[in-house]
């Protein structure tokens, strides 16, 4: 895994990309192999290197949305970069508008800005169809991704470990 | 051996919907010999189909034709193209619901009597009454394998998350505290395994141990050789003799074409938007308004229980995904006290979300992110959560109508669901959320976080049992008022929504309409 999803010299960082989500998504189909993936792999995985090109800011504000301290910024880049290929108008016109409102308001980019000012220019358009996708796609990417279950304490699928009847479904020991 | 009808073979029963209403009834007519062709929108899936997957499964089984929710509840705001959580397949939705076997008390039978006539509602008793009703939910208990007396199957045991909630509702003074009734087998029964406590009764249950109709009464309907399922087939309007008599159903198949089934019977299961929208739909020079709507109550009285979503997070993990989804009650509230400030009881029911759901329900609004958000879903494992489920006030005005202009991929007009809680339905939801809260708080919950409604999975009322034609759509039976050879055999029959999830009386209600069709076939009266 670890070795298999280290982006090779002859490839463009796009095909990692799909290689690794490949690679998750095997593992996805596991929940045995997912429920193995060590956290610190995880976060070894999310090497800045490794991440695919985004427009300016769009990261930051992935991350302001579902900010979880624990994961690397791949986890937030990957779902970022397929919203581009399917809303590529749509995020670029919400980027452009944002980083506006951010030299506007504090004379510098969104990125550049302190959390609470980001958040407050965030919190502006909520409600609009660019933060909408976003959200979602991030929704889906983070709490809809197998690989990330057990980092949230999650096991995902159970059925085929013959379900918890005999694997803690009633281990509560605080009461 | 399933059999095979002819579309010109008009002495066929015809049911539209194959979940717990129609499954249920199909079997149940075949057995006496009586000839079925039911009509199925959705797809067959096999068992091998079922996924622990949540979003696999949503977007699998789930009925996702568009429909428009308007009004002031929540659900409008914020799923205004998806009000109802229901199932668009063989089954039906007895493949997504959670396996609550709840009878209706009592009282819920007569709510008008009960409490008089309430300002803003609709409100009336029930054409049928508890003690009528009870040998039917018995057969219905045994029929489905209800955890309980009517079968001797224990209880479920208590998972993590019950056990957290049930310590908190014995410290604030509860004493109706019980994993069941759970149409979920705990041992071997009927021909379908035990429950082996995966969490994800909701996706549809991969071994089978929770009723549903897919694998139980449609298969066994098929083997008596009188019954014929066609899936893939959405009914588009249902068709009349010069006598006002229903005598065929058109349908789309597959492919899209237009099909016509000839029927002596015609059976309306398609669920409590679905069933109203078809009966609109076939409007006639003879019934301009749809059928079976001389009371015009076709579409109206919408209800969805009044719920509400309550997580809590405890101080330690509670691992709520861990076991049967919803096998977990407390029923203390359950009653008709009105010096609460509402009319009708509700009951405390353990609800655990894997983390997708949790992420799409925590909080479903378009504040639902950053550091508040992601704090909580990051405390997921800690969590322990709470539906409630209480009795909906009738409201004329809460309705399903056709939109005046929008059309769905059959070229039926989408369906526009309108729902304004009654104020006694706030009442019940706050005071139902403050309870639920107590029992948190006393077991050291460190946060209680409330959820906007779910899309309603419970849908009732829209084609009303009535005991004056005036009043509603069908009589005691589930007979038209207007039209004697047409049933509606869904919950859109029920007269008011009780505080119980709906389908063990759906499910009664199909057993004893079956029995009572059998009658007036042997009668030569339909």
């Amino acid at each position: 895994m670890h070795d298999s999803s280290a982006p090779g010299a002859g490839l463009s960082r796009r095909r990692f990309m799909s290689l690794s989500a490949q690679s998750l998504a095997l593992l996805g189909a596991s929940a045995v192999a997912s429920q193995l993936i060590p956290v610190t792999l995880l976060a070894d995985e999310a090497r800045p290197e490794a991440l695919p090109e985004l427009p300016a800011g769009l990261l930051r504000m992935g991350r302001d949305i579902f900010p979880h301290d624990r994961l690397g910024d791949l986890h937030y880049a990957k779902p970022l970069a397929a919203l581009l290929d399917k809303q590529g108008a749509l995020v670029r016109e919400g980027l452009k508008a944002l980083q506006g409102s951010a030299r506007e308001r504090h004379g510098q980019a969104f990125e550049a800005l302190a959390e609470n000012d980001r958040v407050a220019l965030l919190r502006a358009i909520e409600t609009g169809p660019f933060f909408r996708e976003v959200r979602s796609a991030l929704m889906f990417g983070i709490y809809d991704n197998k690989a990330l279950f057990p980092l949230f304490g999650y096991e995902g699928s159970s059925v085929e470990k013959g379900g918890y009847v005999n694997r803690g479904f009633n281990d509560i020991d605080w009461l | 051996m399933a059999a095979k009808f002819s579309q010109d073979d008009g002495d066929v029963v015809v049911i539209i919907g194959s979940g717990a209403g129609g499954g249920t009834l199909a079997n149940a007519l075949a057995k006496q010999g009586i000839r079925v062709v039911v009509l199925e929108a959705g797809k067959r899936f096999a068992m091998s189909d079922i996924e622990n997957d949540e979003w696999a499964m949503f977007n699998k089984i789930s009925w996702l034709d568009k429909r428009i929710a308007t009004g002031s509840w929540d659900v409008a705001r914020n799923h205004p193209n998806l009000p109802a959580w229901i199932v668009k397949a063989v089954g039906g939705s007895s493949m997504h619901w959670a396996g609550v076997a709840l009878r209706f008390r009592d009282f819920e039978f007569r709510m008008r009597s009960e409490n008089g006539d309430i300002k803003g509602a609709n409100l009336l008793d029930w054409p049928v009454s508890y003690a009528e009703m009870e040998p039917w939910y018995v057969k219905a208990e045994k029929h489905m394998g209800v955890t309980g007396p009517s079968t001797g199957m224990p209880y479920h045991q208590w998972h993590n998350s019950f056990k957290v909630l049930a310590s908190g509702a014995q410290r604030i003074g509860y004493k109706e505290i019980l994993s069941g009734p759970m149409a979920i087998n705990t041992q071997p029964y009927d021909e379908r395994p035990g429950c082996m406590q995966a969490g994800f009764c909701m996706q549809g249950c991969r071994i089978g141990a929770k009723w549903s109709t897919l694998y139980t009464d449609i298969p066994r309907a098929e083997a008596t050789g009188n019954c014929e399922v066609r899936p893939q087939s959405m009914a588009l309007r249902i068709e009349h003799d010069a006598r006002g008599r229903v005598n065929a159903v058109v349908y789309a198949d597959a492919e899209g074409r237009q099909q016509r089934q000839k029927a002596r019977v015609v059976c309306v299961a398609g669920n409590s938007i679905e069933s109203p929208r078809l009966l609109l739909n076939s409007e006639s020079s003879m019934f301009r308004d749809g059928l079976a709507n001389s009371s015009g109550q076709v579409g109206r009285n919408y209800m969805c229980h009044t719920t509400a979503g309550i997580y809590a997070v405890m101080p330690k993990p509670v691992h709520m995904y861990r076991g049967t989804t919803v096998a977990g009650i407390i029923s203390d509230e359950s009653y008709n006290k009105p010096e609460r400030g509402f009319v009708g009881g509700y009951r405390l029911e353990i609800l655990s979300l894997g983390l997708p759901f949790m992420s799409a329900f925590l909080d479903p609004t378009p504040q639902g992110w950053g550091r508040t958000f992601a704090s909580r879903m990051e405390r997921y494992d800690h969590m322990s959560g709470v539906w409630l489920c209480g009795e909906d006030l009738p409201v004329e005005s809460n309705r399903i109508t056709l939109h005046a202009s929008e059309k769905d991929q059959y070229g039926l007009p989408v369906p526009v669901v309108h729902k304004d809680d009654h104020a006694f339905d706030n009442a019940m939801r706050d005071h139902g959320v403050e309870q639920t809260r107590k029992c948190y708080e006393a077991v050291g919950a460190t946060e209680v976080i409330r959820l906007p409604s779910y899309p309603a999975s419970h849908n009732m009322g829209t084609n009303r049992m009535s005991a004056r034609a005036a009043d509603g759509v069908v009589n005691k039976w589930g007979q038209s008022h207007d039209i004697p050879n047409l049933f509606v055999s869904d919950g859109s029959q029920f007269t008011t929504s009780g505080g119980q999830n709906p389908t063990l009386t759906i499910v009664a209600l199909a057993l004893r309409q079956a029995e009572h069709i059998g009658k007036l076939f042997s009668q030569r009266a339909l």
